[in-house]
């Protein structure tokens, strides 16, 4: 886990000395450290009340207020399945279903407890590829249950 | 109405208002209702709401009414029928939200006679358990727009109940986001642990990551269950009454030198329910804290049975009456010369107690009149205004303390001692003004700035004179006052560096709080007694005299006790003496020169004289020893009066009494009977005497021409000599003793309370977490604290606001050997794990 991470302090001091103090720039903030790190540790929410001065509470609310913020690590692959209007009449239910029967995961679920999750977004703007399936950031487009397969394959050779 | 005036209408009717008042305030002045629920008088303005809508000529669209000022020709409608529907649909929003079937029950008329429901919309607390049932502004705002149903199915949010915190739960179930706990927290008390947590649906009131309000290190001040117009905030552990009658009892707070005005309410057999702020004046969530409120309840609660009188005869203790009790006091106190008889105030004694025990040792002509006070910080501080001819000032109003644009709290933790203070100074430092703190232990007050110096313990004078050598170089334009050549010419002996390193701080630190210092003008000073308690305090007390006289700026120590200043003047007008250990009086008592000793309170004394007699609330501590015992009223009954830091003199109103206690006499009136039947009448000076004992003599500081004071010389610093520079090896900690106010008659309050264990704690000893990780210890470990006077056993705790190589402890002064620490200030110790 990061909290054990030697560096992490080193890390956020480096972010901390990029910003200048005062609380108009709390969110600024916040955003660098979730690139760093992917999320919100819990030292960088309490390092940031210190710096801005403002209450530890108060950086909690913000954090919380935002969807943008995640305070959890993100699993170490991230599947997001399109369910726009082109995805859906190409069986983009029947696609996350089967994802996630290869996977072991409760579909719609973000399972912070396993490496993988999937998740489903409204449309994804790239519907000719429909039905479209993002690996880690990168597009699958016209995927079938085969490709799902070989996705899920090349997942388990990549852990 | 006097001062400007702003003329408006309100519902065609034409009022008058002050500039700058909200249409609310305004409305509400001239006894015109507008339904709300998230405003509150003292609280800024939220608009949360929405009840307060109104229509305003020639404003396209309705507004809050809490949030829009008056101003000249202003035409406001308060109510209309529209307005009432707009009303009644917002708060249908607000119910769908909250268990709304208390409010809207068909049987609601009948509702004293039919309650019985344990459970209300899933919540326990249903007609019967709802502590703020008959008292919930839900249901008054419901009663005022006759809403007879919600529009939307009860959603029930299902949110986890706080139950893990003493003192206060929290339902967030029931919690209507007013914000008023959020803004009482963050805006009136400077606590900042509250805020609104998530968003939309899921947005609840909660603290850092959830956790618990200890762990978020809460205060438990209580002014949010003040505020909190439904039952989402609570206070624990009130009796239920039930139907039975509440008897309510105004007193004095005599644990601080806030001295708040709280009101005590019993139910009808004389239990205490619960204690609350009462003020005269002003809202209630600016008055009491968890001393007085909690703290205060459990000792009292602890010490269920009343005590009787007691004598001792043939060595057994036989029950008496008070008047059997006081004829033989009296009969004993006869056969002793006056030379033999001591009379001792304890440190929490009420001002007429004081007062009278100073009458009665003046006509028993004993010059044996002493008041313990371990802390000697005003007797230190009058020492040292002998010695230089100067005077530091004692009290100021609000008005004085609100004109200062700057302020610097030296080694005083302002929200736990001064509290009267702070609740005037909060508003300024978080409006903008200059805010320092030099402090090198726990500062709860230092926590929301990032201008917090934190010298090595005992280095005060050296982060002082590192500040005023800074000063010197800039801020030309500050007067000069007699002995600034000479200041400027020891200042040049002082070498910066070396300042630094011994105060520990650095040069980038201590430029940023010069800065801060004149950031704005004029400053105030306020220091605590830690500053005085300590081997170098003239050293300290020199600097921060210089450093005030090169600002201009006020320089006011802040007591932490109700009557520390009444025995500054008792000192003078009455040949009281201040003792801060018993050493000398049990010195006395072993070589015989006291032989009788009347005891007002309880204290710490090892030797026991010939004849002893105690008059205590409870029979605790000495009083176990006493030859005579007498109770006198707990300071419930006693009504004062107290004198706050601003010097006013607070009465409690009219004492109704508990039932069976109209014939218990007051601290002073067992004095005053006592010494009728010894054959004088005592006068006690009325509250407008007391007023003008404790007036601060005028024109003190004007009339004598102000001047720097000598500083020392560099070798006369602390550092040199005290603590040489160490070689500090594994566990050895630096030790300083803090100021620990949670007792009250001889009772520490965390021995009675568990919930006082987990807030303040007198056996734990503050480490800071790395070091403490270095030293493999862990929180909650036990620990032997190795001193040169004794031992202490004593149980590890973490804060960052300690720096390595410090341990702080705040003790309460039970026995000798702690007495003896606290009255160092300041010791070596080492750490050793106890298996």
């Amino acid at each position: 886990m990061m909290k054990n991470e030697p560096n992490l302090k080193d890390r956020l001091e480096r972010l901390v000395a990029s910003i200048p103090a005062g609380r108009s720039h709390l969110i600024l903030f916040l955003h660098r450290v979730q690139q760093e790190f992917g999320y919100l540790p819990e030292e960088a929410l309490a390092r940031a009340a210190e710096y801005f001065t403002v209450s530890p509470a108060e950086v909690y609310g913000v954090v919380t207020f935002y969807s943008a913020f995640q305070m959890k690590p993100r699993p170490q692959h991230e599947l997001v399945v399109c369910h726009g209007t082109a995805c859906h009449v190409h069986g983009a239910e029947a696609i996350h279903t089967e994802l996630a029967r290869l996977l072991g995961v409760e579909p719609g679920k973000e399972d912070q407890g396993k490496d993988v999750t999937i998740r489903r977004v409204n449309c994804l703007g790239c519907c000719a590829l429909a039905p479209v399936v993002v690996v880690d950031g990168e597009y699958q487009g016209r995927v079938t249950r085969n490709s799902l397969e070989k996705i899920v394959e090349r997942l388990s050779g990549k852990k | 109405m006097s001062g400007p005036v702003v003329r408006l209408k309100i519902n065609d009717r034409l009022v008058q208002a002050r500039p700058g008042m909200t249409v609310l305030e305004c409305a509400r002045s001239h006894g015109i209702f507008i339904p709300s629920l998230c405003d509150l008088e003292g609280l800024p303005a939220f608009a949360g709401c929405r009840l307060c809508l109104v229509e305003i000529a020639g404003r396209p669209h309705r507004l809050p009414a809490c949030q829009t000022r008056v101003e000249e020709g202003m035409e406001v409608i308060t109510t209309s029928e529209e307005l009432e529907a707009l009303r009644r649909s917002t708060l249908e929003l607000s119910l769908s939200e909250h268990p709304n079937f208390c409010l809207l029950c068909q049987e609601k008329a009948n509702c004293d006679e039919l309650k019985m429901t344990m459970v209300k919309a899933l919540e326990p607390g249903g007609c019967l358990f709802c502590p703020k049932d008959g008292n919930c502004q839900l249901q008054q705002v419901v009663e005022y727009l006759k809403v007879k149903q919600v529009a939307y199915e009860f959603e029930d949010r299902g949110l986890r109940l706080w139950q893990d915190d003493p003192f206060i739960a929290h339902n967030p179930n029931l919690c209507i986001l007013c914000g008023r706990c959020v803004r009482v927290c963050s805006e009136v008390r400077g606590e900042k642990v509250l805020s609104f947590i998530g968003r939309g649906s899921q947005t609840a009131i909660g603290t850092f990551f959830q956790r618990s309000l200890l762990q978020a290190d809460c205060s438990f001040c209580g002014a949010c269950l003040e505020v909190c117009p439904t039952a989402a905030l609570e206070e624990k552990g009130v009796l239920v009454a039930r139907g039975r009658q509440i008897y309510e009892q105004p007193f004095i707070c005599p644990l601080c030198s806030s001295a708040c005005e709280l009101r005590a309410e019993f139910v009808e057999e004389g239990k205490l329910r619960r204690i609350g702020p009462a003020p005269v004046e002003g809202p209630a969530f600016r008055s009491g804290c968890a001393r007085g409120r909690f703290g205060l309840r459990e000792v009292l609660e602890a010490q269920l049975t009343r005590s009787m009188p007691l004598v001792k005869g043939n060595g057994l203790e036989q029950p008496a009456s008070l008047e059997e009790a006081l004829a033989a006091a009296a009969a004993a106190l006869k056969k002793f010369k006056p030379q033999e008889i001591g009379l001792v105030a304890s440190a929490q004694v009420s001002a007429p107690g004081l007062l009278a025990l100073a009458e009665l040792a003046g006509a028993l002509k004993a010059d044996n009149l002493f008041s313990f006070y371990p802390e000697g910080f005003l007797d230190r501080l009058n020492e040292f205004e002998r010695q230089n001819g100067i005077r530091f000032e004692r009290s100021l109003t609000r008005q004085q303390l609100h004109q200062g644009q700057t302020f610097f709290l030296v080694d005083t933790d302002l929200k736990a001692e001064g509290l009267a203070y702070w609740l005037e100074l909060w508003p300024e430092i978080s409006g903008g003004a200059g805010y320092l703190v030099l402090d090198p232990g726990l500062n709860r007050s230092a926590r929301l700035t990032d201008h917090h110096l934190q010298c090595r313990p005992g280095k005060e004078a050296q982060a002082l004179l590192g500040l005023l050598k800074r000063l010197t170089w800039q801020a030309s334009e500050l007067s000069f006052y007699h002995g600034y050549h000479e200041l400027l010419d020891s200042l040049s002996k002082l070498s910066a560096e070396e300042l630094q390193v011994e105060s520990g701080l650095r040069a980038a630190e201590l430029d940023k709080a010069a800065a801060v210092l004149l950031s704005g003008h004029p400053a105030l000073i306020l220091f605590g007694e830690r500053l005085l308690r300590q081997p170098r305090w003239r050293e300290n007390l020199t600097a921060l005299w210089n450093l005030g006289l090169r600002l201009e700026a006020r320089v006011l120590p802040v007591v932490s006790r109700g009557q520390e200043r009444l025995l500054e003047k008792l000192k003078l007008s009455s040949g009281l003496r201040t003792i801060s250990d018993g050493l000398q009086l049990e010195q006395d008592i072993r070589n015989g020169k006291i032989r009788a000793l009347y005891v007002l309170g309880d204290l710490p004394l090892a030797q026991k004289p010939d004849w002893l007699l105690v008059q205590n609330p409870f029979k605790t501590g000495l009083a176990e020893r006493a030859d005579i015992f007498l109770p006198s009223v707990s300071c419930l009954e006693n009504g004062g009066p107290g004198v706050d830091l601003f010097g006013r003199v607070k009465m409690a109103s009219k004492i109704r009494g508990s039932p069976g206690g109209e014939n218990r006499l007051s601290e002073a009136g067992i004095i005053i009977k006592l010494a009728g039947l010894l054959g004088v009448e005592l006068k006690l000076p009325s509250s407008a005497e007391l007023q003008d004992i404790m007036a601060e003599p005028e024109g003190l500081k004007s009339d004598q021409e102000l001047t720097y004071l000598p500083l020392p010389s560099p070798d006369r610093l602390p550092g040199r000599g005290i603590f040489p520079q160490p070689e500090r090896t594994a566990g050895e900690v630096e030790v300083i003793v803090g100021q620990n106010l949670d007792f009250y008659a001889g009772i520490s309050m965390a021995e009675v309370s568990s919930g006082f264990r987990g807030l303040n704690n007198p056996d734990w000893l503050w480490l800071n977490p790395a070091e403490a990780a270095s030293l493999d210890l862990r929180e909650g470990q036990q620990v032997i604290l190795k001193t040169a006077d004794g031992d202490l056993s004593l149980e590890i705790r973490l804060s960052r606001q300690i720096q390595p190589g410090v341990a702080v402890v705040n003790l309460i002064l039970d026995t000798s050997l702690k007495l003896r620490l606290y009255g160092r200030g300041l010791f070596k110790g080492k750490l050793r794990v106890t298996s």
